[in-house]
């Protein structure tokens, strides 16, 4: 008992002392140094576009006008508002659900033009989507409050539903986030494990490893350990860039787990296959196509033929994908991320055992 | 027990034959030169008997462990200075030897123990990048002593450094060899080897053509006195050229 005691803390050590030292030297390392700021340039990119896209335009509404109200057409001359008409609320709720900013969804009721020749003050109902800030939120309300009072001649009072509007599955906001998990698990993933084995080799302190108490299986999985510390602290960036969008926590924390896990593991096998770091960026280059650029079609199922994004659900990357997604939906049931979750775990485990079998096989 | 005990050791590679059957054995405490030309078979010798290179055929123990079925217990018993520099040089030496210390779970005193055996406390925080090739050197094999270790390899550990580093390499291990320490040593300076070794050998296409004591091989080849061991080695390994002497 104590003999296995004893093992299991030797393995403890061993894999910790190699983790522990990559994970510090990692910082040192100018290639993974260059990873590290490229993924993070990149996420601040996808996140400030929108709104630099959407500078200086219009305050946007998306309206539902139940009852053919005169409003609308004053809404439609008043060069200060960008108005979109909605055919339904259900509409004007998807319609939220695509955008990237911040957009007033409103609702006119049937009775909406009687109630103005009431002269009372008038009470509507706005929404917002779930991840709008309270700042942000405030300023569209009071901007839109003002606008319909100066329109009509009436004190207008919007009351903000923010908890009911969410994001949709292929909306812009999904995509994004998504996307950047994606591309930013992956950069770490892959490329920094990848580069941490391989620079072992470049410099042959793999042989001095190799002949320490250390094994090659000690050695992978030290090596994962530190890739995988690399993607929680992409995940966390990206979370706390998005905190605000997240809905259900735990189906994210699920995704980042298996995604890392499946880059870490494609990561070592890079790393485990190849001898010079050419290979690895040609390799790593050519592999990251055929993951990234479905998860981007897959989104696009207007333009790509059903046919095609049915097969491209098989690509993990374009599970996880889906994943992410479903985690900013009001409902996350099981089925909707249990399978795809299973399914990229699977995927890890099969690459793991491929890199397990490696590093059986040039063992000696 | 023999320090190193190899009987019949073979590697075969594609096909080829690296290592022929050689058959040796270390005392405690000895420096055992192990000599060769280039391609001669050291190297291969070396993993084999650092467990890092399974034997074709023949059975080695080193410190008493098996090096194919001990290999486990074989690892914390040696120690191993490669022929090239393999440091991490963005760490600092205390670190380089604070990282190996985790690893072979030796003592943390040890760091500070070693980096003065080799003299370099003073420099112990700089990075190993700022290194001189002399003062890496000393690092591998103050990594190599960390976790005091029966029987110390040595690839080479001379090559590429100047007299007075060279010098102070061999007064190393000559001082390790007075406090126990098993050494086997391979190198190409014959010099080197007649001053440190107490036995030897040399290795031709795989096979062991001489196995001796420097002197006993300086004898059975000439006068002691005037033949040195590069002129045995020569004469074993080289091709006899005609009248211009050996290539």
């Amino acid at each position: 008992m104590s003999t296995t005691t004893s093992k299991i803390s030797d393995n403890l050590r061993i894999v910790w002392a190699i983790a522990a030292k990559d994970i510090v030297d990692a910082i040192k390392n100018k290639a993974i140094l260059s990873t590290i700021l490229s993924a993070l340039f990149l996420m601040v990119l996808y996140k400030v576009m929108p709104f630099l896209s959407d500078a200086g335009s219009p305050p946007r509404l998306a309206l539902y006008d139940a009852g053919s109200s005169s409003l609308v057409a004053r809404l439609e001359s008043d060069a200060q508002i960008d108005l979109r008409e909605m055919p339904s609320r259900k509409s004007m709720e998807e319609y939220l659900g695509y955008e990237n900013t911040v957009v007033l969804g409103l609702v006119l009721p049937a009775d909406f033009d009687q109630a103005l020749a009431s002269n009372e003050q008038i009470e509507l109902d706005g929404y917002v989507e779930h991840w709008a800030s309270d700042a942000a939120t405030g300023e569209i309300q009071s901007f839109f409050e003002e606008q319909l009072t100066k329109l009509t001649g009436t004190a207008v009072r919007i009351n903000i539903e923010s908890d009911t509007v969410f994001t949709q599955l292929n909306g812009g906001q999904s995509f994004i986030f998504s996307l950047g998990m994606i591309v930013l698990l992956s950069m770490f993933g892959l490329s920094i494990t990848a580069n941490l084995i391989l620079e072992e080799k470049h410099t042959k302190t793999l042989d001095a490893l190799l002949i320490s108490p250390a094994s090659g299986g000690q050695l992978v999985i030290a090596k994962a350990l530190a890739g995988l510390f690399y993607c929680l602290v992409a995940a966390a960036l990206i979370l706390a860039f998005n905190a605000a969008l997240v809905v259900h926590w735990g189906v994210v924390v699920l995704g980042v787990i298996c995604a890392s896990m499946f880059t870490v593991a494609l990561g070592l096998l890079l790393g485990s296959i190849f001898e010079v770091k050419q290979q690895l960026t040609l390799w790593g280059f050519i592999l990251f196509q055929p993951l990234l650029l479905p998860v981007f079609f897959s989104m696009m199922d207007d333009l790509v033929p059903q046919s095609v994004i049915a097969v491209m659900r098989w690509i993990p990357t374009v599970a996880l994908g889906r994943v992410f997604r479903v985690a900013l939906l009001d409902r996350a049931p099981w089925a909707q991320f249990g399978p795809q979750l299973l399914y990229v775990a699977g995927w890890a485990v099969l690459v793991l055992a491929v890199v397990a079998w490696i590093v059986r096989r040039s063992d000696r | 027990m023999k320090a190193i005990n190899v009987q019949n050791l073979t590697r075969d590679y594609n096909g080829l034959r690296a290592v022929d059957s050689i058959s040796f054995a270390v005392e405690p405490g000895e420096i055992f030169g192990f000599l060769g030309p280039n391609g001669a078979g050291k190297t291969t010798t070396i993993k084999m008997l650092t467990g890092q290179l399974r034997p074709t055929s023949g059975t080695a123990r080193v410190a008493g462990c098996d090096v194919v079925t001990e290999r486990g217990q074989l690892k914390p018993q040696i120690g191993v200075v490669f022929e090239y520099q393999n440091i991490y040089e963005r760490l600092s030496a205390r670190d380089n030897l604070t990282f190996s210390a985790r690893l072979y779970g030796a003592d943390k005193a040890r760091v500070n123990a070693v980096l003065a055996q080799v003299g370099l406390t003073g420099r112990a925080r700089d990075r190993v990048k700022k290194y001189s090739n002399g003062m890496k050197q000393r690092l591998l094999i103050a990594r190599a002593l960390l976790h005091e270790p029966k029987v110390l390899f040595l690839d080479e550990p001379t090559r590429g450094l100047d007299p007075n580093v060279a010098r102070e390499v061999r007064a190393i291990v000559a001082e390790l060899a007075r406090q126990g320490v098993t050494v086997f040593l391979t190198t190409h300076y014959m010099e080197e080897a007649d001053q440190l070794c107490n036995g030897v050998a040399i290795i031709d296409q795989g096979r062991i053509v001489a196995l001796d004591t420097p002197e006993r091989l300086k004898a059975e080849h000439g006068e002691a006195e005037r033949v040195t061991l590069e002129d045995v080695f020569i004469k074993l390994t080289g091709r006899y050229l005609g009248r211009g002497g050996y290539e």
